[in-house]
C-alpha cells in the first residue's frame, strides 16, 4: 500500500511500479481473503457438533422470543424450523439431540400455532423413529388443539398410544375423533373401530400400519414401522403356535416337546419363519411361545 | 409603499440548555429598502445579517418587531411569488441536472408550459450556464453554483430579489458576473437588497447601504452621504524622524501611528484635528513629508463608526 | 410538485435499487429453502415473501423518512424551497406523499416479484395475500408519518432511533400489556394501558401469518385495520405540520 501511496507522490516512477503498486494490493488483499477463510473453518471445526446442536436448547422461552421479533413471528418459525429440521435429518441422532429438536418446535409452534406440517413431522419422528413417546404425545397434542380441524394429528396420536403407549382405549378416542374429520381416509373409520373393539386383534393392527406405511414418505419412518410391521407379524406367528399348542395338548394329553411336533402331529402345516430374524420357540414346561428376535412382546395383544 | 420595511426588530436565540442565557442576534433593528434601489446590507460577520434575511423570507419568526415585505407581513405565503432568494453559500438538490432544477423551482413559483420552458431557457443564457443544462449540480464548481443560485431565484421575475452574501467565496472572474448580473437587475426596475461583510462590493453597486453591527442598524443612506458625514473622510500625515514617544496630540485625536521604514505614516479619522496634530508632530522635533485628505471610504465608517463603537468581529475580506 | 421531486431524488439515490435487490434476493432464497423442506414450501415462500416486502418497505420508510425534512435542513435546501409561494404544510405534504410514492413502487414491484415467484414454484396466490400486502401498505404509511413526525423536531439519527424504538413498541404493546395483566403492580398496569393506547399498534395491521396460511379476514375488519392506521397516521402528520410551523431554520 505504501509503495502505492508513494507512487502518486513521486513523478518519476515509471508505471511498472504503479503496477507493482497494484499486484501487491491484490496480493494482500487475497491473501487476507484465504486466511479469513481458513480461520472459519478452523473454529467452525473447534466448535464441536455437540454444541452447534445445543443451541437449539438455548432457544429462548417462547413469550420472549414472541416480543423479540415483533410481527415476523411465521418468519422467525420458519427459521427455526428450517434448524429443527436439520436436527431430525440426521440420520442416528442422539435421543438428547431429539429432545433438542422437540424444545426448538415447541418454541416455534407458539410463535406459529398453526404450523401443521412441523407438529406432523415431529411428532411422528419423535413416535416411530426417536423411541420418545411422551415428547411426541406432547406436540401431537399441542397442535390438535390449535388446529382441531387436520385428521393427521389425533390419527398419529391414536398410533401412539396404541403401539407406543399400548393404551388402546384412549387410542381409540384419538381414532374416532380422527375418522370424524374432512379429509380422513375411508377406512379409517372401520378399521379404528375393529383395532379398539378387539383391541388384541394383530390382523387389524396389521393393517393399520400397511395403510400407515403406504402414506408416510419418510425412509426413517418407514423403516420404523416396517420394524413395528414384523413385530406384529411376530405377534399373530406367536398367537398361531400357542392356538396349535393348545389344539395338540387337547389332541394328546400333553404338550409338544417342539415346535416340529406340531407339524408331525398334523396340528399346522409348518412352521412360520420369524420375521425378526430370530427363531421361534416353545417352553415345553408351560407350551408358551418366544422369539428369539422379539425382545418383548407388545404389551397391547396381550389379553 | 417600500419594498422592505423593518421596525425594531429583535431576535433571541434560546439556548438548548435551561438556565443558561438566551443570545441575542438581533436588537431592534429598523431599516427600510426602497422599490427600484440596490441596497446593501452591510457588516460583519455575526452581526445578524443573515437573521434579518431569514425572518424576511419568513424561515424564522422574529421574537418582536415588525418587518413588511412587499407591504405583507413576513412570511406571508402568497406574497412570497414577488420575492426570489438565494441563500448564502446555496445548496441544492444536487441530483437534478440544471435544467431539472430550474423547472422544479419554476414550478414551484406557478410557472407552467411553454411559459416555463422560456424562462427556464432565458435564465440558463442570462447566467452562461446553457451548454451545462444537462450536468448534474453536484459536477458544478462554486461560481456555477451560485449563478445557477441566482436563476432559480430570478425564475419567476420577481420584483424583490434578496441576495445572502452574493458573492463570497467567488473568485474575481465569478464575483464580476455576479455583479453584472445584479447591476442588470437594476436595469429592470427591479429591487435589490443584498448582504455582504465585502465592503468594495457595495461601494461599487449600491444606491443606498445600511451598517449593521451587534443586531443593530448603525447608519443607512447613499455611499456618498455616509462617506461625506465627515466620519468616513481621513488624513494620511507622512513624516520622518520621530525621536521616541508618540505625541500626545496625535493620541488625543485618535490617531493611528503605521511605521514604514524610517517614515511614519499618522491616519487621522477626524479632519478637525488636523492643525493640533501637526503642531504636535513639529513640536515633538519630527520633519513632516506630506499630508493627503484621503476621499473617505465606507471602510473607515466600518472601522470607525459615528458613536465611537467599533464594529468588531473580522475586518472585512478584501480580494 | 415536491413530492414528485422527493419521488425522483429516492429514484436517483441508488440505495432503493439496493433495498430491492435485497427483496430479490430474499425471496430468492425463499425458494431455495423451499426446495430444502419437501412439503412445506407452500408455507415458508408466502411467508418470507410477505416478511421480505414489509422489512424492506419499514427500512426504507424509516431511514429515508427521517431524512427528508432533516436532510432538507441540514443542507439548507429548504433556504430556496421554502422561499417559494408554498406553506411549510404543503411543504411536509409534499414530502410525505413523495416518500409513500416511492414506497408503493416498491412494494409495487417487490408484489409482482413475490406473485411470480409463487406462480413459478406453482404455489396458490390467494387473495389473503394481496389482503396483507394492503395491510402492510397503511403500515408503512403509518410508520413513514412518524419518521417524518420526529425528523420535524430531531436531528436524522435521533429520528431513526426514536422511530424504530416506536416501531418496536407498536409491535409489542398487545404482549407488553399481557405480561402487565399478570403482575401485580397497579402502576406497571396503568403504564402499559397507557402505552397500549397511546403507541401505534402495529399488530393490528399485520395479518402475515393467517395471509400466508390462505385465510382470508374479514372485509371489516380489513377496513377497521386501514382506518386506523390511517387516522393514527394523520394525527401524526397533523402534529409535524403543528411543530414544523413554530420551527426556526
Amino acid at each position: 500500500m505504501s509503495r502505492r501511496f508513494g507512487s502518486l507522490h513521486s513523478a518519476h516512477l515509471t508505471p511498472l511500479s504503479n503496477w507493482a503498486g497494484w499486484a501487491l494490493a491484490g496480493a494482500l488483499l487475497c491473501v487476507l481473503c484465504g486466511s479469513a477463510i481458513g480461520v472459519l473453518a478452523v473454529v467452525e471445526r473447534q466448535r464441536l457438533a455437540i454444541v452447534r446442536a445445543a443451541e437449539l436448547s438455548y432457544l429462548p422461552k417462547s413469550e420472549y422470543l414472541k416480543v423479540a421479533v415483533l410481527g415476523y413471528r411465521h418468519l422467525a418459525a420458519d427459521l427455526i424450523w428450517l434448524k429443527a429440521v436439520q436436527h431430525f435429518g440426521v440420520k442416528r441422532q442422539t435421543a438428547e439431540g431429539y429432545r433438542w429438536a422437540y424444545h426448538a418446535v415447541d418454541v416455534l409452534t407458539d410463535l406459529d400455532p398453526t404450523f401443521v406440517y412441523a407438529y406432523q413431522m415431529a411428532g411422528t419422528i419423535l413416535g416411530v423413529w426417536a423411541k420418545l413417546p411422551q415428547e411426541s404425545v406432547a406436540i401431537l397434542a399441542k397442535g390438535m388443539g390449535h388446529n382441531p380441524m387436520v385428521w393427521q394429528l389425533p390419527f398419529f396420536l391414536g398410533y401412539d398410544y396404541y403401539y407406543e403407549l399400548h393404551d388402546p382405549v384412549a387410542a381409540a378416542g384419538y381414532f374416532r375423533r380422527a375418522a370424524q374429520l374432512p379429509g380422513a381416509p375411508e377406512y379409517l373409520p372401520k378399521l379404528a373401530a375393529r383395532m379398539t373393539i378387539e383391541a388384541g386383534d394383530p390382523e387389524a393392527a396389521l393393517e393399520f400400519l400397511q395403510r400407515l406405511y403406504q402414506q408416510v414418505q419418510d425412509p426413517r419412518l418407514r423403516e420404523g414401522l416396517e420394524r413395528r410391521i414384523r413385530e406384529v407379524i411376530a405377534e399373530r406367528d406367536i398367537r398361531f403356535l400357542e392356538e396349535g399348542i393348545r389344539r395338540y395338548r387337547a389332541r394328546y394329553g400333553k404338550l409338544p416337546g417342539s415346535l416340529e411336533a406340531l407339524v408331525t402331529g398334523g396340528i399346522i402345516a409348518r412352521v412360520p419363519d420369524d420375521p425378526l430374524g430370530g427363531l421361534y420357540q416353545v417352553d415345553p414346561s408351560d407350551g408358551t411361545v418366544t422369539s428369539t428376535g422379539l425382545r418383548e412382546r407388545l404389551k397391547v395383544h396381550r389379553h | 409603499m417600500d419594498a422592505i420595511f423593518v421596525e425594531g426588530l429583535t431576535k433571541q436565540f434560546r439556548s438548548g440548555w435551561p438556565g443558561q442565557p438566551a443570545v441575542t442576534a438581533l436588537a431592534g433593528l429598523s431599516l427600510s429598502v426602497r422599490r427600484g434601489e440596490i441596497y446593501g446590507f452591510l457588516g460583519p460577520n455575526g452581526a445578524g445579517k443573515t437573521t434579518t434575511l431569514k425572518i424576511l423570507m419568513g424561515l424564522m419568526k422574529a421574537s418582536g418587531g415588525k418587518a413588511e415585505v412587499l407591504g405583507k407581513p413576513a412570511g406571508h405565503v402568497a406574497s412570497r411569488r414577488g420575492i426570489g432568494f438565494l441563500p448564502e453559500s446555496p445548496y441544492f438538490y444536487d441530483y437534478l441536472t440544471a435544467e431539472e432544477f430550474l423547472a422544479f423551482y419554476g414550478h414551484l413559483a406557478g410557472l407552467e408550459g411553454a411559459g416555463l420552458k422560456r424562462r427556464v431557457e432565458a435564465l440558463l443564457d442570462l447566467v452562461g450556464l446553457a451548454e451545462a443544462r444537462d450536468r448534474q449540480l453536484r459536477k458544478f464548481s462554486k461560481g456555477m453554483l451560485q449563478r445557477i443560485g441566482l436563476a432559480q431565484a430570478l425564475i419567476h421575475d420577481p420584483e424583490l430579489v434578496i441576495l445572502d452574501e452574493p458573492m463570497s467565496g467567488l473568485d474575481p472572474i465569478g464575483r464580476k458576473q455576479v455583479r453584472d448580473l445584479i447591476l442588470a437587475l437594476r436595469e429592470q426596475g427591479k429591487t435589490v437588497f443584498f448582504s455582504t461583510h465585502i465592503i468594495p462590493d457595495v461601494e461599487v453597486m449600491c444606491d443606498r447601504v445600511g451598517i449593521v453591527v451587534k443586531g443593530k442598524l448603525l447608519a443607512s443612506g447613499t455611499v456618498e452621504e455616509l462617506v461625506s458625514r465627515g466620519q468616513g473622510r481621513t488624513v494620511e500625515i507622512v513624516c520622518e524622524g520621530f525621536k521616541a514617544a508618540v505625541p500626545p496630540a496625535i493620541t488625543a485625536a485618535r490617531g493611528q501611528v503605521l511605521p514604514r521604514g524610517n517614515h511614519c505614516v499618522v491616519v487621522l479619522p477626524d479632519p478637525d484635528r488636523l492643525e493640533d496634530v501637526l503642531a504636535g508632530i513639529r513640536l515633538h522635533g519630527a520633519r513632516l513629508v506630506s499630508v493627503t485628505s484621503q476621499r473617505g471610504s465606507l471602510e473607515a465608517l466600518f472601522f470607525h463608526p459615528p458613536d465611537g463603537q467599533q464594529a468588531g468581529g473580522h475586518p472585512g475580506e478584501r480580494v | 410538485m415536491i413530492g414528485l421531486n422527493t419521488f425522483r431524488e429516492n429514484l436517483r439515490d441508488k440505495i432503493l435499487y439496493n433495498l430491492l435487490f435485497f427483496a430479490l434476493l430474499l425471496i430468492g432464497v425463499s425458494v431455495l429453502l423451499g426446495m430444502l423442506t419437501i412439503a412445506e414450501q407452500d408455507k415458508i415462500v408466502p411467508d418470507m415473501g410477505l416478511a421480505a416486502i414489509n422489512l424492506v418497505g419499514v427500512i426504507i420508510a424509516i431511514f429515508v423518512g427521517v431524512g427528508l425534512v432533516s436532510k432538507e435542513i441540514e443542507r439548507r435546501t429548504i433556504y430556496t424551497i421554502m422561499a417559494r409561494p408554498i406553506s411549510r404544510t404543503q411543504f411536509l405534504l409534499g414530502k410525505y406523499l413523495g416518500l409513500v410514492l416511492t414506497l408503493l413502487v416498491n412494494v409495487a414491484i417487490m408484489s409482482a416479484v413475490f406473485v411470480a415467484t409463487l406462480w413459478m414454484d406453482r404455489l396458490p396466490i390467494q387473495a389473503s395475500l394481496f389482503q396483507a400486502i394492503q395491510l402492510i401498505c397503511v403500515e408503512l404509511l403509518l410508520v413513514t408519518a412518524l419518521a417524518l413526525f420526529f425528523s420535524t423536531f430531531s436531528s436524522a439519527t435521533l429520528s431513526a432511533i426514536m422511530t424504530l424504538g416506536f416501531y418496536v413498541i407498536g409491535h409489542v404493546t398487545v404482549d407488553l400489556k399481557g405480561i402487565a395483566e399478570k403482575s401485580e403492580s397497579q402502576a406497571l398496569k396503568a403504564v402499559t394501558t397507557g402505552l397500549y393506547y397511546l403507541c401505534p399498534n402495529l399488530e393490528v395491521l399485520n395479518i402475515k401469518g393467517a395471509a400466508a396460511a390462505g385465510h382470508m379476514v374479514a372485509l371489516s375488519y380489513q377496513a377497521l385495520a386501514s382506518a386506523y392506521g390511517l387516522l393514527y397516521a394523520a394525527l401524526l402528520l397533523t402534529a409535524a405540520s403543528l411543530v414544523f410551523q413554530r420551527r426556526d431554520f
